[in-house]
């Protein structure tokens, strides 16, 4: 009975984080930073204090499989509860029989691991109950089995039921909606999925109504969109209310940095993809992230910076679980050894500053990349700026739009509004019949009065983020 | 079990058979071995690490050290890396000293299966000695956060690196601008940015944290420059800015947009000012002592407006004021020693070699903050004649040669240096030969050469000191914070 609840409840936690944490647990992995290096351990960590942290950060090397992070994660509460459960079998009489007592903190120790991204209270707590229970076993040598509980404890009738309730409880634990672990998870999902370029993926998985109460899920599905060529015409639909939802902006959060990287990674812009990296890098303890090392790695292969890129996969080459990784990017490293890096740029060097005057400078650059035209209108739009956006508008147009045929929708709702003072616009700009019949129905329901109507019938419109 | 008895016997045979490979290289060629770092021709001191090596890609490397025909030192390493055993090691620079080794290389790789014996190439040992330890600060290659940070001292003559302090226990603290005076161990100060944070002094055995903002003008302090006596500290009191550029090769760009110069009386706890220094319009950082502590040494730039802003026309000129401990004032003249509207780019880091004779600073093409200028390079100026002495031989070009400082008996030169990979600051040694000749620098000797690679801090600020820094543990909790 004792091996089939021990088995049983392994099983159950492999497959709660398995099916239920897939990407977290990979996310999980990218967090963290483990290598046989001499700096890893000098630097960031003292022995003995911060041995748990060491243990922790080389088990999560082994978490880019999910299986196998499925496994550690079910293994380390398990621990914990056969520690306990050799407690019981040398203090208490047939204690064998009281298997589901050990069970007990199961939920609790979930709880815990839910929150423990860097494995150090597993670790800790794994190593402490297995020392105690080393220790007990020692201690009751001579004589065991000295605590007597009555009959009814030992009883099937009750281990059975009870070990139900516990599995129940460390299930209700496991999922609940507002768990860290389910929230990152989510997150951890759109991560990879853009990392994939999986962008039609995002579309499919972030609804208008997530968008607009997540503030990742927006982001990421305003990425997607732009991706996708898509941002023009549905921006609104996800949730756009301001050029801060294109981005985030002074936040140190890892997930946060990492959608800024694959934002900048998007547009090309790799000096800011490199800065938020290095940003990424730090937030762990460790000092360095597996993430940052694979990303800064590729970065500099695409750049052609031998150096930089070598000296990358040297240190991940010192982790446990990089051999396959490295390997397939040995071919691109040999091939740019002894070439040129290429930092070259167009016009004169400029600085960050805030969202719109970078993707002007940018669009000013490259006038031929829609991406950063889109999001410059889009952004002036997202600011209710209409003035503006006829200005920026009647310059991109001419490279991007006019000559593809057809205006996005946004843009043609946004010179509509403009041509109620402007009316020269219509004749210039070509706009849709269903959009012009829809304009004529909008201001009809605003002038009757039928705002909510107006607003509700044409909610994806820039006209009803206007008005 | 016979199985068993096989492969024991087999394992057996092969670690015997491994010890008979052999040491004799089937090729021998004119071409120079491709060491990793590149000693070759250098000049290091009577007293330094074992210069420990690698030729990428080898499976064995072999290296002999030749005197006079004799062979001094022979080591046969089974890696790319050579490391070399420190007594010998020493005994060997004590045999050389002030003379020439040869170092013969022999490698055997995948492209030289059976061995290839490369020309030989010599190393100078000087007479002269280092300085045993160096200071320095270990941080991320820039960027606006940090996570791990601390102030090392690394003995020279050794692999020996120990923290002097670190931000361990709180979180994010800064730790930064540390210095020394005179060389002295046993003096040391360093700010530490963020919660709680403060300067902290620890001097003749006492340990304290002064709060700048809240003394004499309310200046947060910046750079420091301790007097050769002890009782005086110059400091720069700067405004700094970050920029982060887009596109092209250098990621960021750091500025002044204000910065005044002030003196910190260790004795009375007293800011002294001089008027002259504390302009909005004048932008003076970098101050240094000369040896004898009758000058201060600083750069500055005039802002052509207010409020300062950034530009590539942010060039500074290297002054010099004198100061009388005395009466702690300064001279009313102030000598241009570097005027970049004559000589173009922008000057940093003046440090007078300790006898006085030269004056060692970078050079960039505009700006404050050199180390992010590949184009930065360092320069050096004769005292005595006021003529520039060509160190060309310590700059590489295109990548960023930058903070110096002279050992404390002027023959040595210990600067920072991008030229490895571009982005981290290494440590290179230089010699400077009593006649004033430059000698090829070499990057700082590691246990195992590729950690120059592997690490990933920058070094920063590298400061000689003449023995062990022994800070109390105690400064750590002068500005402990959870921050």
């Amino acid at each position: 009975m004792k091996k089939i609840l021990f088995s049983l409840a392994f099983v159950l936690l492999w497959a709660g984080w398995y099916f239920g944490f897939p990407y977290l647990l990979v996310w999980m992995e990218g967090f963290s930073f483990f290598t046989t290096l001499p700096d890893y351990i000098s630097l960031n960590f003292s022995l003995p204090r911060d041995m748990s942290s060491y243990v922790g950060a080389f088990l999560l090397q082994f978490y880019s499989c999910p299986a196998a992070g499925a496994a550690i994660q079910a293994l380390l509460p398990m621990l914990v509860i056969s520690s306990l459960a050799i407690l019981i079998g040398r203090l208490f009489k047939d204690g064998d029989t009281l298997t589901w007592i050990s069970f007990l903190p199961l939920p609790v120790l979930i709880y815990y691991q839910m929150k423990d991204m860097t494995l150090v209270v597993s670790v800790s707590l794994a190593v402490i109950s297995l020392g105690a229970a080393l220790l007990v076993s020692l201690l009751t040598l001579a004589r065991k089995g000295f605590v007597r509980l009555p009959s009814f404890f030992h009883s099937i009738y009750l281990t059975l039921p009870m070990f139900a309730v516990i599995v129940g409880a460390s299930a209700s634990v496991m999922f609940d909606e507002d768990s860290t672990c389910n929230r990152y998870e989510d997150v951890a999902y759109l991560e990879y999925l853009a990392e994939n370029d999986e962008w039609d993926e995002i579309l499919k998985s972030v609804s208008g109504r997530d968008a607009v109460a997540n503030g990742y899920k927006r982001r990421y599905a305003l990425l997607a969109l732009s991706q996708t060529g898509d941002l023009p015409d549905q921006a609104f639909r996800y949730g756009l209310s301001s050029v801060e939802d294109f981005l985030f902006y002074n936040e140190q959060m890892p997930f946060s940095l990492n959608f800024n990287i694959q934002f900048y990674r998007c547009l090309g812009m790799s000096n800011l993809a490199i800065y938020h990296t290095y940003q990424q890098a730090v937030q762990p303890v460790y000092g360095m992230t597996f993430d940052a090392l694979r990303y800064l790695t590729d970065l500099y292969l695409e750049i052609g910076d031998y150096r930089l890129a070598k000296k990358y996969m040297d240190i991940l080459a010192g982790s446990t679980c990089h051999g396959r990784w490295l390997e397939k990017r040995q071919w691109r490293l040999s091939q740019i050894k002894g070439t040129t890096p290429d930092y070259s740029y167009v016009g004169k060097r400029f600085t960050m500053e805030s969202f719109l005057p970078d993707m002007s400078a940018m669009y000013d650059r490259y006038p031929q990349n829609r991406k950063l035209a889109d999001y410059l209108l889009c952004g002036v739009l997202a600011e209710r700026d209409g003035n503006s956006f006829y200005r920026l508008f009647h310059i991109i147009s001419a490279n991007l739009y006019e000559e593809k045929g057809r205006i996005p929708r946004l843009y043609q709702e946004a010179l509509l509004l403009v041509a109620g003072k402007n009316p020269s616009v219509l004749q210039k700009y070509k706009i849709d019949k269903d959009v012009w019949d829809g304009f004529v129905d909008f201001t009809d329901l605003r002038r009757s009065g039928k705002i909510a109507e107006a607003r509700n019938k044409y909610a994806d419109t820039y006209w009803a983020y206007v008005y | 079990m016979n199985r068993l008895k096989h492969v024991l016997l087999a394992g057996a045979s092969a670690f015997i058979l491994s010890g008979c490979i052999s040491w004799e290289p089937e090729t021998v060629s004119a071409e120079m071995p491709p060491v990793f770092p590149d000693y070759m021709g250098v000049t290091v001191p009577a007293n330094i690490a074992p210069l420990n090596f690698m030729i990428e890609g080898a499976s064995r490397v072999h290296v002999s050290f030749l005197s006079e025909g004799r062979t001094l030192l022979e080591c046969a390493c089974r890696d790319e890396a050579v490391a070399l055993p420190l007594k010998k090691w020493k005994s060997l620079l004590n045999e050389v000293k002030g003379g020439k080794m040869d170092v013969e290389v022999s490698a055997w790789s995948d492209r030289h299966p059976y061995g290839i014996k490369y020309a030989t190439f010599p190393i100078n040992v000087s007479d002269y000695g280092i300085d045993p330890w160096v200071a320095y600060r270990l941080i991320e290659p820039g960027y606006v956060g940090w996570r791990q940070l601390g102030i090392y001292q690394r003995d020279l003559t050794s692999f020996i690196e120990r923290a002097i302090v670190t931000n361990s226990k709180s979180g994010t603290t800064c730790l930064n601008c540390h210095n020394f005076p005179s060389y002295s161990p046993e003096s040391m100060m360093f700010h530490a940015r963020g919660k709680n944070g403060g300067t902290v002094l620890y001097h003749k055995g006492e340990l304290r944290k002064v709060d700048f903002s809240s003394i004499g003008p309310k200046k947060n302090t910046t750079y420091p420059a301790w007097h050769p006596d002890g009782r005086f500290i110059a400091f720069s009191a700067n405004t700094t800015r970050q920029l982060f550029f887009v596109e092209g090769k250098q990621p960021i760009e750091v500025f002044d947009t204000a910065s005044d110069m002030l003196i910190y009386d260790v004795v009375t706890g007293e800011v002294i000012t001089d008027r002259r220094f504390m302009t909005e319009e004048d932008l003076e950082t970098y101050p240094s002592w000369s040896p004898d502590g009758r000058y201060l040494y600083f750069v500055s730039h005039k802002a052509p407006s207010l409020p300062v802003k950034f530009s590539l026309d942010m060039n500074y000129d290297m002054l010099r004021v004198p100061f009388d401990p005395d009466s702690c004032t300064f001279g009313e003249k102030v000598d241009t020693l570097y005027d970049s509207s004559v000589r173009g780019g922008s000057v940093s880091y003046p440090r007078v070699s300790p006898d006085g004779h030269y004056l060692l600073y970078t050079r960039a093409d505009y700006g404050t903050f050199p180390i992010w200028h590949d184009e930065a390079d360092l320069g050096m100026i004769d005292l005595h004649t006021g003529e520039d002495v060509d160190v060309s031989v310590w700059n590489e070009e295109n990548e960023a040669d930058s903070y110096h400082s002279w050992s404390s008996d002027g023959r040595w030169v210990m600067f920072g240096s991008r030229r490895l990979d571009g982005r981290y600051t290494r440590l290179y040694i230089a010699f400077l030969d009593p006649s004033g000749t430059p000698h090829k620098p070499f990057l700082l000797p590691q246990k195992d050469p590729r950690e120059n690679q592997w690490r990933l801090k920058s070094y920063n600020v590298p400061e000689f000191i003449t023995g062990e820094v022994d800070l109390p543990s105690e400064a750590a909790d002068l500005f402990l914070s959870e921050d």
